[in-house]
């Protein structure tokens, strides 16, 4: 049985301009172990799917759908326990590492008050297992760092804390919210590996949100693509990046820049923008801008095709047919 | 740290010097003096007395005579409390200020502060914009509309608490002072710590906390409450300073035997010595209160500490 089962999920917020709709009709799913990787660009929804998932959803955020975790469904648990499962069952790791941290409370209190919270561990205790945890996560001198505040460490180290204070409760899944977008590229590696190496460690099952597809191609064993806050393709994570279907993953794929490109005069781009998440869309989002669109994908949006592990959201071209 | 506190202290010197100096000139500058309104002085007894208070020097030469002897921290004696000095004077008013005064910057930080929190976590509902309501009320009500109004509903016609006078600081005097010197503080901190916990609250290391399965209680207590206190915390100088000036009108409208209320008979009066000694007084109070509130700042956010 596979650990999430994310079902027909949508979000929208209740704003002044209107019904701002940031992920439609959304499923997918994530077997124990496997890592799932989405890939999107900003305001495509993902991280309103991850934070949907938590429900950490502002307040004026309508949810539909179904989360079942472990075959509950998190949409309708209590707040009481869905404080359980945040945290203790799902970690969950954010942007950006320099505001993720509060400032004002040493890095001990952040880490231990997890355990402290929720095994009932006495300070003490929790502090101890905290450095452990440091330790797993390679800052050196974990037990002097606890008494550190965040601005006294550098970006990479206060990811890993990050990490660390997410894994403390050894969760069975960890969804990290573009992880390494915020650090330097060196730093990034570091902490994939760190994840990878983390991931075999804990028996994690692990969904990363990026918009880099070559974060995505080392880490992820499948990718799901969204644009417009719907799925437009998902699949084993090789595959979709070697042989796209979707227009779009297509288009995504051919716009990275290569080393041996000269990048002012040969990049492709994908014209047009994103789609204004307040406009009510009945057909493809990404019709607007697709070179196979046709009038039938401005009216109706096309079904997921399922075929041979993959799945595919498009009028135009077909996985049977390719 | 202490390097820091002894530079801090050392840099309200010119401050206070170019308050104690606008000050002195700024009195004399005004028409009167603090023998005019003594009747049948014939002209031979009024030099005298201008001559015993060294009035009749020049301006410069008693401005000199003025800081040598503030230097050795003597103010002066009164020209009209004749037998007294300026530090007496404060000395026995100084604690009637203190308390009325104490009284409302506490009860300014306590409920005030409670309110705003309320009105944030209640944000756009009927308790917030109740707190809100209030809040623009007191802060638009000025203090000397909001005592009388105060002294007759409360006194007049209730007859729940006496409409003024000391009393040795029992409590149903303090009651209406207090209040009426308290509430526009409270209205303005409910105000700013409404915001700054709205602020707050939406920061990233909020949703990290909340991320974490930590309880609202705990999310508010240990994480947002620290940082949401920091403007308030900068407002407590100014609010202070609030405060002195407001117990200068309050004292004298319930007729509380504070510094305050000698310095409004003591500006009617022309008593210079009395003028500058009050003034110096609250000059460095408020210096010190904001000394205070900058180490409280290092207290509260690690950023902040002086390195």
């Amino acid at each position: 049985m596979s650990l999430l089962n994310v079902r027909n999920l949508s979000v929208s917020f209740n704003t002044a301009d209107g019904v701002v709709r940031a992920v439609t009709d959304l499923s997918f799913t994530l077997a124990t172990g496997e890592t799932l990787g989405i890939v999107g660009e900003s305001g495509s929804g993902k991280s309103q799917t991850a934070m949907a998932i938590l429900r950490l959803l502002a307040r004026n955020a309508a949810v539909d759908g179904e989360v079942l975790f472990d075959g509950q469904d998190l949409l309708r648990l209590s707040a009481q326990d869905m404080l359980k499962v945040r945290g203790q069952r799902i970690g969950m790791i954010f942007q950006d590492p320099m505001t993720a941290l509060n400032p004002h409370l040493r890095i001990g209190t952040q880490l231990a008050e997890v355990l402290v919270s929720h095994r009932g561990q006495s300070w003490q205790q929790a502090m101890a297992e905290s450095a452990r945890m440091m330790q797993a996560v390679h800052i050196p001198d974990a037990t002097a760092r606890l008494q550190h505040y965040p601005h006294e460490l550098s970006g990479g180290q206060r990811q890993r804390v990050m990490i660390a204070m997410a894994l403390l409760c050894r969760p069975q899944l960890l969804i990290a919210d573009e992880p390494t977008t915020a650090l330097d590229v060196t730093v990034q590696a570091q902490i994939l590996r760190l994840l990878v190496e983390l991931r075999r460690e804990f028996g994690l099952s692990l969904i990363l949100i990026t918009h880099d597809l070559g974060v995505m191609a080392e880490v992820c064993d499948r990718s799901l693509v969204m644009y417009g806050g719907r799925a437009m393709e998902q699949g084993p994570c090789r595959a979709l990046l070697t042989d796209p279907v979707h227009p779009y993953t297509r288009a995504l794929i051919a716009s990275r820049p290569r080393l041996d490109m000269d990048v002012e005069r040969d990049l492709p781009v994908i014209a047009g923008a994103p789609p204004s998440p307040i406009e009510r869309i009945f057909g493809c989002p990404f019709a607007p801008r697709c070179e196979l669109a046709f009038d039938r994908c401005n009216r109706q949006m096309p079904d997921l095709e399922t075929s041979a592990g993959r799945q595919c959201a498009c009028h135009a071209v077909s996985l049977c047919k390719k | 740290m202490l390097r820091y506190a002894f530079i801090r202290l050392l840099s309200a010197i010119p401050a206070l010097l170019i308050l104690i100096t606008l000050t002195f000139f700024m009195m004399r500058a005004a028409p009167g003096g603090p023998f005019d309104r003594e009747r049948d002085v014939s002209p031979e007894v009024r030099a005298k007395l201008e001559q015993a208070y060294h009035l009749d020097e020049s301006l410069w030469k008693q401005y000199g005579r003025y800081l040598t002897a503030l230097s050795q921290g003597d103010l002066g004696p009164s020209f009209k409390y004749g037998d007294r000095s300026v530090n007496e004077l404060i000395a026995v008013g100084f604690p009637v200020s203190l308390k009325i005064g104490g009284l409302a910057m506490l009860l300014a930080l306590l409920l005030g502060g409670a309110l705003g929190i309320v009105a944030a976590l209640k944000q756009n509902g009927v308790i917030d914009y109740g707190v809100m309501t209030l809040a623009m009320v007191g802060i638009s009500i000025p203090n000397y509309v909001f005592a009388p109004l105060a002294i007759l509903l409360f006194a007049v016609t209730l007859g729940w608490l006496p409409a003024g006078g000391w009393n040795d600081g029992a409590l149903s005097n303090l009651v209406l002072p207090v209040l009426a010197l308290a509430a526009p503080q409270v209205a303005y901190i409910a105000r700013l710590m409404r915001g700054s916990m709205i602020e707050v609250l939406h920061a990233p290391y909020i949703r990290t906390a909340r991320a974490k399965g930590l309880s609202e209680r705990v999310v508010i207590l240990r994480h947002a409450l620290r940082p949401a206190l920091l403007p308030v915390l900068s407002y407590l100088g100014p609010a202070s300073a609030g405060i002195i000036t407001g117990s200068v009108v309050i004292e004298q409208i319930f007729g509380i035997p504070g510094i305050g209320r000698y310095f409004v008979t003591a500006a009617l009066n022309r008593d210079y010595t009395v003028v500058m000694g009050v003034v110096i007084f609250y000059g460095v109070l408020v210096i010190l209160f904001n000394f205070l509130v900058d180490l409280l700042y290092g207290v509260l956010d690690p950023r902040a500490r002086p390195q």
